[in-house]
């Protein structure tokens, strides 16, 4: 089953991700912010289980979880980039969103329908002519995270609750 | 061992281990309106006390006052929210969170302090650690007293040169960014001395402290010395600073010299960065002096020194907000305001402002902004254009309507 893969460039800061105007508490207006600060028609066209390609310092800027939650809000499959901004891959994680780290280079200046090979450590996007970009998964920690949908989730799975200082 | 400065406040907050990553107990934990919404609805579907009320800083910046019907309303939410939450520290309305958490007595160096906005690393100022955190990170924090992460390697910053009257500490912060742009060392503790021979203001060092989120630091904390002491002392705070061994060995080393004249962060990131004199061409709409960057009293006082007696460009709007309450009396006081607003500047209520996006001050499309903030994203404070640069900079470009070299108006 193939997909389609939105292609962005480096330093895709969360204004562009989503920008401040579109903050909101309720989902009906925040979900319609998606990639709007970058492409105002992919805001209004992405297809849910659609996933997006980033390059290097992807989410850097401001922390406001709406930008990552925005990527579950309309059922964003995958985010991979070359790297992550911290706060950002921290949120994605937080809540559950896939996100892989890109290990190769990027065959594509374009987006186009790919298919996503998944294994335990690495993972691969091919398009019909056989170019592919090959993922690495999060740690096993964040994985754990992700898989137990997000860290309010794991608080019990994940961590023995230290006692304080 | 020899330690870091950032190894040693890590290892005296490290309560446990999980895999590659230290658990961390924090001292501090700072809340705003706009990221502390969107926890409300988790908090109490989790249904679990708060480890460690005390520590918690509630503030309110963000939406202050709301400028549309729907942030009045995710601020009443927050408001509601923060006022059941028995045993916090509640300080809505006393100004941008960054700013009362360093002006609190109970805030102070060797600290480990996290909040719910990338600027938290602002308090770095101190030397302490601070970094930001999602709200869903923060959340978690709340419940169980800790947070986590993996312990970063660290980037030695040595400051030198002579700084002059026109040199802030934004300088030095536009100057690391041009060096080493956002990538270079990222998530990085940066751990910064200030040798310079006339040693930055603290307002100055909150300032660089601040954008060392824009240089993809996890952590820009100064070393303390006698600026700090004093700083501390001022503020009725006896807690001990903590140094660096001076065997300590650190991961990168980088030494910046003050740039010879101020310098300006041009769009599309605050890493693109040019000297103010190659810029004079680039006609502005807005000056904006403010934001947990560049709203301190030493950004109001160089604007009112700057502008006193004269006007602002026909058609320029000069928006000021002081960065806090405290930091608004004290600019009445010593006349400030009065030679803002007479020389034609809109002052504005302590609160992040245009900065964010988020409120009143924001520029439309086919409009330049210089302000004194920390980003200028495309979309960040509006559809516009927004240079960066320090307080100097910006008043001295509401007075000409160009990007302008503050020394042509100074003595």
């Amino acid at each position: 089953m193939t997909t389609f893969a939105y292609i962005v460039g480096d330093n895709i800061s969360t204004d562009l991700i989503h920008p401040p105007n579109f903050f909101s508490l309720d989902k009906t207006i925040r979900q319609q912010g998606l990639l709007y600060g970058y492409n105002q028609e992919w805001a209004r066209t992405i297809e849910p289980g659609s996933i997006i390609i980033g390059g290097e310092n992807f989410g850097c800027g401001s922390s406001r979880e709406v930008t990552a939650r925005v990527f579950a809000d309309r059922g964003i499959k995958l985010v991979c980039a070359k790297s992550f901004a911290r706060i950002f891959y921290r949120n994605m994680v937080n809540l559950g969103i896939p996100i892989c780290t890109i290990t190769s280079a990027i065959p594509w200046a374009e987006g186009r329908r790919v298919a996503l090979q998944e294994s335990q450590d690495s993972s691969c996007l091919t398009d019909e002519t056989g170019a592919y970009i090959l993922l690495k998964q999060p740690s096993i920690f964040a994985r754990t995270i992700i898989d137990n949908g997000g860290l309010l989730n794991s608080i019990d799975h994940l961590f023995q609750t230290p006692a304080d200082e | 061992m020899s330690q870091t400065l950032i190894e040693k406040i890590l290892s005296r907050h490290t309560i446990g281990k999980e895999g590659d990553h230290r658990l961390i107990s924090y001292d501090h934990l700072l809340l705003h309106d706009a990221t502390g919404a969107l926890l409300i609805e988790p908090f109490q579907k989790l249904g679990r006390p708060l480890a460690h009320p005390e520590r918690i800083l509630a503030a309110a910046d963000h939406f202050v006052p709301p400028a549309t019907a729907e942030r009045a309303e995710i601020l009443q939410q927050y408001l509601d929210f923060t006022k059941d939450l028995a045993g916090i520290r509640q300080k809505p309305f006393s100004g941008i969170c960054h700013q009362i958490l360093i002006e609190d007595p109970l805030v102070g160096p060797g600290q480990f302090i996290i909040g719910a906005d990338s600027h938290t690393i602002t308090a770095g100022g101190l030397g302490a650690l601070a970094c930001g955190l999602g709200s869903t990170d923060i959340l978690f924090s709340m419940v169980t007293g800790f947070t986590w992460l993996a312990t970063p390697p660290v980037v030695k910053i040595t400051l030198t040169g002579q700084t002059g009257p026109h040199i802030r500490g934004k300088d030095f912060a536009l100057e690391i960014l041009h060096q080493i742009g956002t990538t270079t060392y990222p998530d990085y503790g940066f751990e910064c001395f200030d040798a310079t021979a006339s040693k930055l203001s603290m307002d100055s060092r909150f300032s660089l402290a601040c954008m060392g989120a824009e240089m993809g630091a996890s952590f820009f904390t100064i070393v303390p010395d006698a600026i700090t002491a004093t700083f501390l002392q001022n503020k009725n705070c006896s807690i001990p600073p903590v140094y660096p061994d001076e065997t300590a060995h650190y991961d990168a080393q980088l030494s910046i010299a003050a740039p010879p004249e101020p310098l300006v962060s041009i769009p599309p990131a605050p890493w693109c960065v040019e000297k103010v004199s190659a810029l004079s061409h680039i006609p502005i709409h807005q000056a904006f002096v403010g934001s947990c960057t560049g709203g301190r009293l030493e950004d109001i006082a160089d604007t009112a020194s700057l502008i006193r007696g004269k006007r602002v460009a026909e058609h320029v709007r000069l928006v000021v907000i002081p960065a806090s309450n405290e930091v608004y009396l004290a600019a009445l006081e010593q006349g400030y305001i009065g030679d803002i607003i007479r020389a034609g500047g809109i002052v504005d209520a302590p609160s992040c402002g245009p900065c964010g996006g988020i409120d009143k001050g924001i520029i439309g499309k086919g409009q330049n902004m210089i302000a004194s903030s920390n980003r200028n994203f495309p979309g960040r404070t509006g559809p516009g254009d927004t240079y960066l640069a320090s307080a100097l900079v910006t008043a001295a470009s509401a007075l000409t309507g160009y990007i302008t070299d503050p020394r042509e108006f100074m003595a």
